[in-house]
Formats: structure tokens, C-alpha cells, sequence
């Protein structure tokens, strides 16, 4: 019988979960040691926490049957190189799944990364983070301001200025 | 909810993640905020195509069309002000293709020049941890940069360094002890020996030397050094590798009069040699898994093999059939690789595998095979044929590479024959790509 930890939510939904699935998140397995199996999340709504353990419950499952050590040598020569960023997820299938997951809005997305900072989930920080930056790629300054509700707070003489300095970025404008 | 809500830490993760220079620009002009955190990001990619270097080379367009070099030396003054660790990347865009000899006297794509180096790095070298340089080989080819030496008097604190497409000196070379990655691609380099490599990076964990020209007799010798990968292009008289820590090699070379290994705690050996006259190998206590491809593959088997620890072993012939010697490549697995657990058989080496496989009796560790079968013409009862020297009783997993371009019923022919002659098998078939 997998042991169960249960999770309430900042509005008081309270939300039972399996000890795999909750230990996705570090805070979370740190409380537990401290035999606290009671967890209060006052900084997470109902509608996020939903979302945040549905995300652990996909990648407990896949964590806890890892693909088989691949040969690192290839691994230690991209990343010795590489100025990148994230890790990718290794797994073609997880990865879909977690394409899908990210389709949100961005105000869901904001909401998700703050609570999975907070529970230090990290791969879910690395996930929402890497959409939100493919989402700012190769956009022009109008559309960025656009799509993250973004106020220009520039003066016009300020503005200008700063397009004159940056002018090799606005070849296209 | 704007993007401004968010805690800083969290808008320069993402900003770090956006890395290219120009993106990073736009953002700037969204709103005072993004404009300060853009400089905290921690990793800036910048990159000029050569349609851009052009462009600012035309005389009269300076204030449209700045030169790239200002670009990046205007960015590092502004990226000067913060503190937080930078990775930062510059690359010219890759010729189409290089026709031998042609060269390009201009230099607005030349990176590796010490001048254009001096301007910007010594304002950022205090935030610098990671620098890559992608230079543009028609313009850095005929003349030797003085990159690296520059590089190590400014940088003192870089962790990881990357150069590609140039020729660099190494006079007056100084240690860089925090060093812990060097990369360098497609190089020509004046250190003959690799002595200067040696003395001046000595705490290198992973090193990639890809088609590094210029080399004579080099030696590795690295106390500290843990993954190698080295690719020889040109002819050398001989190599040696002395890294008493070295977990994993992969050395590719074509015929080296001598090569030495001196690496006890390898566990991972990637060698792809033609042919060579001498092979010095430390006894190999730890060697886990080794992929050989050679035409001496039965004499270099038995070098490597000696300590009978060999799980995963891949072999390959390097030419193919109507050149080899079959007697010379021929490789005794019952004798040699006694207790291996998964095989791989390559190309060149399934198309003539009865004549260069000897098995007495059984291997028993066997249960995994994986074979690259390349010819178009599927034959079920030729595959069948080769795969009973090879399946035994412990067998339990086969994966049969065959090439995309076989017509379907022939595929299906011989699939349908694999899974009959082996019921026991658990068969996986992948199709691949010829390039």
C-alpha cells in the first residue's frame, strides 16, 4: 500500500497524493523527513496545485523505471561545449507529454513556475521557463509587449534612443 | 499579470534561456525592467551572417548598419556594469563550402583577431566563465591568431573555452588553472608536441580536440582529465594519451605510425584507426565498453580485451570488403570477449561476418544483439544464416538496422523469416537513413 501524503491547498481543498508523486518536490520530501505527513500550501491555489501534481504524477511514473545509462561520452561532449541552458528530457514520449502540458496561457504558466519555485520542483521550473523564452524568440518588441501584457514605461525621446543604440537589432522593422 | 510581476531571479532565467543578442535587444525596448535585467543575463549568443557583414561594409552606412566588432565591443561595455557569471558566444556564419585555397583578406568576420579581442574582453573578463568563438575559417585561415595567449592573460577565472575554424599560436601562453574544458574544432594549432596545452591547462576534466592540424608527435598528459575526444585529420608520426584519471576516450586517426595509452581507469574506449605500426597499451583493468573500428581489428581486440572485462563491445570494419584482409581482422569472440553482454555489429563488418567472427562453442553472457545490415537486396535465408553464428541460447534481445532505402517486400520478407527462425527473440527492426 504506497504511502500517501496529503497536500492543502491555499483555499483549503486538500488533495491526497502518493509519496513518489509528492517527493517530486524537494521542499515537499524535506517536510516529510521531519515526519510531517500534513502539508499546507497557503501560496497555491486549487486550480494550480491540480496541475502542479499531475505534472509529478506523469514524471514519477517515468522516473522510477529510468531509460538505461546511455554512453556518457557523447553527453560530456555536447555539454562540455555547450553554453546551454537547460537539460533536456531524455525520453521522446515524456518530452511530448510535456509539450502538451505547457500549452497555457501565460498567466497559467506564471502561476505554475511561481508554485513549482516554491516547491522546488526543478525540471518543472526548467520547463515552464524554456516555453516562456521560446515564446519570446524572435519576436519584435511590439509583439513581446503584446503577448506578456508589458507597458512601455520609455519616454518617446528615450525610446528613440534606445532604438538608435540597438539599430542592427530593428534591420527588419 | 505582466511579465513584470515576476521576481527578477526568475526574468533573467528566462532571459539567460533567450541568450541570442538580437532577441535580447528587443526585449530591451519592451520596458525599463527587461531594458537593466537583459545585461544580467547569464548566457549572450551573437551571431553575424555573413548578408549582415556585408551590409556594414558598404562605405557610408555606419549609423544603419554598425560594424558587428562595435556591436559586441559596445555590448561588453554595457555588459561591464554587472557582476553575475557570463557564458558568452560569438559566431560567424559558416562558409557554404571552402574551396582550397581561397582565402578572404577582409576582416569583419575575423574573431580571433588579437586586436578586436583586446578591445572587448578585458571589460568583461572579471564576469566571463564560459567563452566560445566560431571564427569564419576564410578570414582566420591564412593568418595565426594570438587568441589563446590573449585569452589567458584576461580570463584567468574561465571554466570552459571553445575556438573553432582558426589558426592559433601559442607563444607566451600563460596557465589558465581554473580551466576545466577546452574545445577546440577545427584548428590549426602551432604546438606541435601539445607541450603548451599540457603546461598551461593543467586542471582539464574534458577536452575535445576535433581535427586539430599541425600536430607532429603529440602527448596528452593530464593529471586531471576525465572525458577525451580526439579527432586526427592529418598524418602524425605518433600519439600518446597519459590522463591517469581518463574515464572515456574516443580517438579517431587514420594511420599513426605509433599510438600509446597510458590511461589505467578507462571504462569507455571509442577507437576508430586504420592501421597502425605500434600500439603501447597500459593494461586496461576497468574497460567496460569498447567500440572498435579498424581493418587490424583482430590484433587491436586482443590489446584492448586483455583484462577480460569487456561488457559492450561494438566492431566495425574501417574499409570495406573487397579491400580487407580477412585474416588480419578476423576476431576470436569466444577467446577474446568471453563475457560480454551485448554486441554490435557494423556494416562492413555483417557484410563479411562469417569470414572474421570465430566462436568455440557458446558466449554465454550474450543477450543483446544489435547488427547494421546495408545492402538493399535483403536475403532472409543469408541474414538468417549469419544471425544463428551469433544468437545463442541467452540471446534474448536482437535490434536489425536495415537501410531505408530497401524495397518493402524484401523488408518484410526477411523480417517475417528473423522472427520465424528466432520465435525466442524479442525483435526490434529500425530503418535507417543512408547519408
Amino acid at each position: 500500500m504506497a504511502k500517501m501524503i496529503k497536500l492543502v491547498s491555499g483555499d483549503g481543498a486538500e488533495f491526497e497524493v502518493e509519496e513518489e508523486v509528492a517527493f517530486q518536490s524537494k521542499i515537499i520530501k524535506d517536510i516529510v523527513a521531519d515526519a510531517d505527513d500534513v502539508i499546507p500550501l497557503p501560496t497555491v491555489s486549487s486550480k494550480v496545485l491540480i496541475q502542479v501534481i499531475e505534472y509529478c504524477r506523469k514524471h514519477a511514473a517515468v522516473n522510477s523505471f529510468p531509460l538505461s545509462p546511455s554512453s556518457s561520452a557523447a553527453a560530456a561532449a555536447s555539454s562540455s561545449s555547450s553554453i546551454s541552458y537547460s537539460k533536456p528530457v531524455s525520453d521522446p514520449a515524456l518530452r511530448a507529454w510535456d509539450n502538451e502540458f505547457v500549452k497555457l496561457n501565460n498567466s497559467s504558466l506564471f502561476d505554475i513556475v511561481i508554485a513549482a519555485n516554491y516547491l522546488d520542483i526543478e525540471e518543472l521550473v526548467d520547463l515552464v521557463l524554456e516555453t516562456v523564452a521560446d515564446r519570446i524568440k524572435g519576436k519584435q518588441a511590439q509583439e513581446i509587449r503584446r503577448q506578456f501584457n508589458i507597458e512601455n514605461d520609455f519616454t518617446p525621446e528615450e525610446e528613440e534612443a534606445l532604438r538608435r543604440e540597438n539599430s542592427w537589432a530593428f534591420q527588419n522593422n | 499579470m505582466g511579465l513584470e510581476d515576476f521576481p527578477s531571479p526568475i526574468l533573467v532565467d528566462i532571459l539567460s534561456r533567450v541568450g541570442d543578442s538580437t532577441d535580447l535587444a528587443r526585449c530591451r525596448l519592451t520596458c525599463r525592467t527587461l531594458r537593466s535585467l537583459s545585461y544580467e543575463a547569464r548566457s549572450i549568443r551573437l551571431f553575424c551572417s555573413r548578408e549582415r557583414a556585408l551590409r556594414s561594409s558598404v562605405p557610408g552606412t555606419v549609423d544603419l548598419h554598425p560594424a558587428f566588432k562595435s556591436v559586441v565591443c559596445n555590448l561588453a561595455s554595457l555588459l561591464s556594469s554587472v557582476h553575475s557569471p557570463l557564458s558568452l558566444s560569438l559566431a560567424a556564419e559558416r562558409p557554404d563550402c571552402v574551396p582550397a585555397g581561397e582565402i578572404d583578406d577582409g576582416d569583419e568576420l575575423y574573431f580571433t583577431d588579437s586586436p578586436f579581442l583586446s578591445r572587448w574582453i578585458p571589460l568583461i573578463s572579471a564576469r566571463l566563465q564560459s567563452l566560445s568563438i566560431h571564427d569564419y575559417w576564410l578570414q582566420s585561415c591564412w593568418r595565426p591568431s594570438r587568441a589563446l595567449p590573449l585569452i589567458s592573460i584576461f580570463c584567468s577565472e574561465l571554466l570552459n573555452l571553445e575556438i573553432r575554424n582558426a589558426w592559433l599560436s601559442v607563444k607566451e601562453l600563460m596557465p589558465m588553472q581554473t580551466l576545466t574544458s577546452l574545445n577546440l574544432n577545427y584548428i590549426r594549432l602551432d604546438d606541435e608536441n601539445l607541450e603548451k596545452v599540457n603546461e598551461c591547462f593543467p586542471s582539464l576534466r574534458v577536452l575535445n580536440l576535433i581535427d586539430v592540424g599541425g600536430l607532429k608527435e603529440p602527448k596528452i598528459q593530464l593529471l586531471q582529465l576525465r572525458t577525451f575526444t580526439w579527432t586526427v585529420s592529418n598524418f602524425v608520426v605518433s600519439l600518446t594519451v597519459d590522463a591517469p584519471k581518463l574515464v572515456e576516450l574516443k580517438l579517431t586517426c587514420v594511420e599513426p605510425k605509433a599510438v600509446h595509452l597510458q590511461t589505467p581507469l578507462l571504462l569507455n574506449l571509442d577507437i576508430t584507426i586504420k592501421k597502425v605500426k605500434v600500439i603501447k597499451v597500459d593494461k586496461l583493468h576497468n574497460l567496460r565498453v569498447l567500440r572498435v573500428e579498424s581493418s587490424q581489428l583482430g590484433n587491436l581486440s586482443q590489446v584492448f580485451a586483455e583484462s577480460r572485462t569487456i561488457k559492450r563491445l561494438e566492431m566495425e570494419l574501417y574499409e570495406p570488403a573487397c579491400v580487407i584482409n580477412t585474416e588480419q581482422c578476423s576476431v576470436s569472440l569466444s577467446d577474446t570477449f568471453p563475457d560480454i553482454e551485448e554486441l554490435t555489429i557494423g556494416e562492413k563488418a555483417w557484410f563479411l561476418l562469417p569470414q572474421i567472427v570465430r566462436i568455440k562453442g557458446e558466449l554465454v553472457s550474450l543477450k543483446k544483439l544489435v547488427v547494421h545490415e546495408s545492402t538493399t537486396e535483403l536475403d532472409g535465408a543469408i541474414i538468417s544464416s549469419k544471425l544463428s553464428i551469433l544468437v545463442h541460447s541467452h540471446v534474448c534481445q536482437v535490434v536489425m538496422v536495415i537501410p531505408a532505402t530497401a524495397p518493402i517486400e524484401g523488408r518484410v520478407c526477411a523480417i517475417s523469416k528473423c522472427i520465424n527462425d528466432f520465435p525466442n527473440i524479442r525483435w526490434e527492426f529500425v530503418t535507417k537513413e543512408i547519408k
